[in-house]
């Protein structure tokens, strides 16, 4: 009985797969003729979670690797030299003008609109891999005044060690000695040795994200600040609970180089 | 020939009236010295900023010139960048051995001289800033000196009845932006250059030292130029000049580098003007030139991170000391600090 519905079924399903790959096969030709000189918007969404809970500032308590408990009150920071890699292995690599901010992200837990970002002019094609920095190249570090996202007023700017924070968290502590026990990890650098820019390079986990004329993908991360205490260092708050020079932040930085991860890809 | 002189004198004076008596209604004819424009100075290197990607204009500089001027900048409107750097000192702050900020604060660091500054690759004691342009941006958020952020500075400009439109003229914008605030301020300070001093004068073969001077010149060369590299003064590196052997307070280069072979270091300063802009040092604990050329002389303090050059001191006669001096005082450029065109408008 089984089989015989197999047999049937598999007569019925064969030609329509055949036929309708072959139908397929031609429209995408189609597509691929136009879709290949249009582009279109790489839109990515960013979920922040600590662990697998939503992060909530202030309101939210978590426990780091160590066993220190901990609450987040900022957390922040820049995205920017992004390079979308297609199935073919070539890469498109988003341009940058020095006198724009193209390209360059501020994602802050305190403003929703960050989370949600967006890069026009992606060639259509088929990308199954990002390739991006958490950081600010060593170029716009050193080009003096900036605008935009990368206006020095955003508070993203050391104005005593000239550079970026790539990566501002801070919160609370009942384990940091600091003062009010607070958390406050203000990460930069981008000259070695202490050069905290980390590059980033996430698969889409078999999935692709499929520019067309008519398809803007969304790329969907999450943003596990967990990770900035944990693996390869686990930060004890007692010791280790402000950090705002480059080298002081270098674990953190090593921590934090893991901290976000590709979710799932829409294409709609 | 006094007589000339005095009857000149007598023939120049209404000259001065007429020139003072403009009708006050009449917007004044631009002074021929308020054209902005940089060439760099025979003999100089090229500059390590050179206006690319803010081009340098009249209006632009005048903006800057205001802003330098304007104790807007800071929290309470009560300072501004001159009030630590004065026209006449050279820009430094006189007699101030650390900048006297807000609320009547003290800092922890000498105030420096400003001129020349498009040559500088980094700035501050430290060079923790890399950019002429970012460079206001410290002392402006700086808590005990201006203590304002930058996005009240911003409003402020915004809701002013004057800088909108200065905007507009420099930038053919009236948005103000952090980015156009301190681009204005990039070309005031990148146009403070001093390269009329009797020294340069003599170098351009324009003046003549004195034999004592001459002597002095001859002496710096050999004792003094490995750091205060002519024709700027300075080679902007990072030296521990040994005035100490333990740096708890302020480590100086390594305040920003984080590493032990940088401790004690501070950035070799310019000695043009220096002998208008006392104090001196990092800290401006000498108050003469005599006292900072005894402390090559006699007091050099050893600690592992001391200037190689400075293991054994400089050796110096008390004639050469005299010699010496003579010759920093060629490097004052009357016409720089006098310049109108530094002065606030």
């Amino acid at each position: 009985m089984k089989k015989n519905i197999l047999y049937i079924l598999s007569i019925l399903i064969i030609p329509a797969i055949v036929i309708t790959g072959c139908k397929k096969k031609e429209k995408d030709d189609d597509h691929n003729h136009s879709d290949l000189t249009g582009t279109n918007a790489m839109r990515m969404e960013f979920t922040h979670k600590v662990g697998a809970q939503l992060l909530a500032l202030t309101t939210g308590n978590y426990t780091n690797a160590n066993g220190d408990q901990y609450t987040v009150s900022r957390f922040r920071y820049y995205l920017s030299n992004f390079r979308f890699r297609k199935t073919d292995g070539t890469y498109y690599t988003v341009p940058s003008d020095v006198n724009t901010d193209f390209g360059y992200f501020l994602i802050d837990e305190d403003n929703a609109a960050s989370k949600n970002i967006s890069i026009p002019n992606i060639p259509a094609g088929d990308y199954d891999a990002v390739e991006f920095l958490i950081g600010i190249d060593s170029l716009r570090n050193t080009s003096g005044a900036q605008t935009g996202t990368l206006d020095p007023a955003n508070g993203m700017f050391w104005s005593w060690n000239s550079g970026y924070i790539f990566m501002m968290f801070e919160g609370n502590s009942p384990q940091s000695t600091a003062a009010s026990n607070a958390l406050i990890f203000h990460a930069g650098g981008f000259k070695e040795p202490s050069n905290n820019i980390k590059k980033v390079t996430l698969t889409f986990n078999g999935s692709k994200a499929m520019v067309r004329n008519n398809i803007s993908p969304e790329i969907h991360f999450i943003v596990d600040v967990s990770e900035i205490f944990s693996n390869p260092n686990t930060i004890n708050f007692a010791t280790l609970n402000t950090a705002h020079m480059p080298m002081a932040c270098m674990p953190i930085a090593e921590n934090y180089a893991d901290m976000i991860r590709v979710d799932h890809v829409h294409n709609d | 020939m006094n007589r000339l002189i005095k009857s000149l004198g007598w023939l120049l004076i209404p000259a001065v009236f007429s020139a003072c008596s403009v009708d006050p209604d009449l917007s004044p004819a631009p002074l021929p010295e308020e054209k902005i424009e940089f060439v760099i100075p025979q003999g100089f290197p090229q500059p390590v900023y050179n206006f690319t990607g803010n081009p340098l204009t009249t209006d632009g500089f005048k903006l800057g010139r205001k802003l330098f001027h304007d104790p807007l900048l800071s929290r309470d409107n009560s300072t501004s960048c001159e009030s630590c750097h004065q026209q006449f000192a050279s820009f430094a702050h006189l007699d101030h051995p650390v900048s006297h900020g807000i609320d009547n604060q003290f800092g922890t660091r000498n105030s420096p001289s400003l001129f020349n500054l498009i040559w500088h690759p980094s700035f501050m004691w430290d060079g923790g800033i890399n950019h002429i342009e970012v460079q206001p941006i410290a002392p402006i958020t700086n808590p005990i000196e201006m203590d304002e952020s930058l996005g009240n500075v911003i409003n402020k400009l915004r809701n002013h009845p004057q800088y909108p439109a200065l905007f507009k003229k420099a930038f053919g914008s009236d948005s103000i932006t952090t980015q156009l605030m301190l681009r204005a301020f990039a070309q005031f300070m990148g146009m403070m250059n001093s390269y009329r001093s009797k020294y340069d004068k003599y170098i351009r073969g324009e003046a003549e030292l004195t034999l004592q001077e001459n002597s002095g010149l001859n002496i710096f060369r050999a004792k003094c130029e490995s750091c205060h590299k002519e024709p700027l003064f300075s080679d902007f590196s990072f030296r521990n000049n040994g005035l100490d052997d333990v740096f708890p307070s302020d480590s100086g280069r390594a305040h920003i580098t984080s590493l032990p072979e940088d401790i004690g270091k501070f950035k070799v300063p310019s000695l043009r003007n220096v002998s208008v802009s006392r104090p001196y040092m990092h800290d401006g604990r000498l108050q003469t030139l005599s006292q900072c050329i005894d402390h090559y002389r006699f007091h050099v303090k050893p600690s592992p991170t001391l200037d190689p050059l400075l293991v054994n001191g400089i050796t110096l006669s008390e004639s050469e000391k005299q010699d010496l001096l003579q010759f920093l005082n060629t490097l004052t450029d009357y016409e720089f600090i006098n310049d109108p065109r530094f002065k606030p408008n």
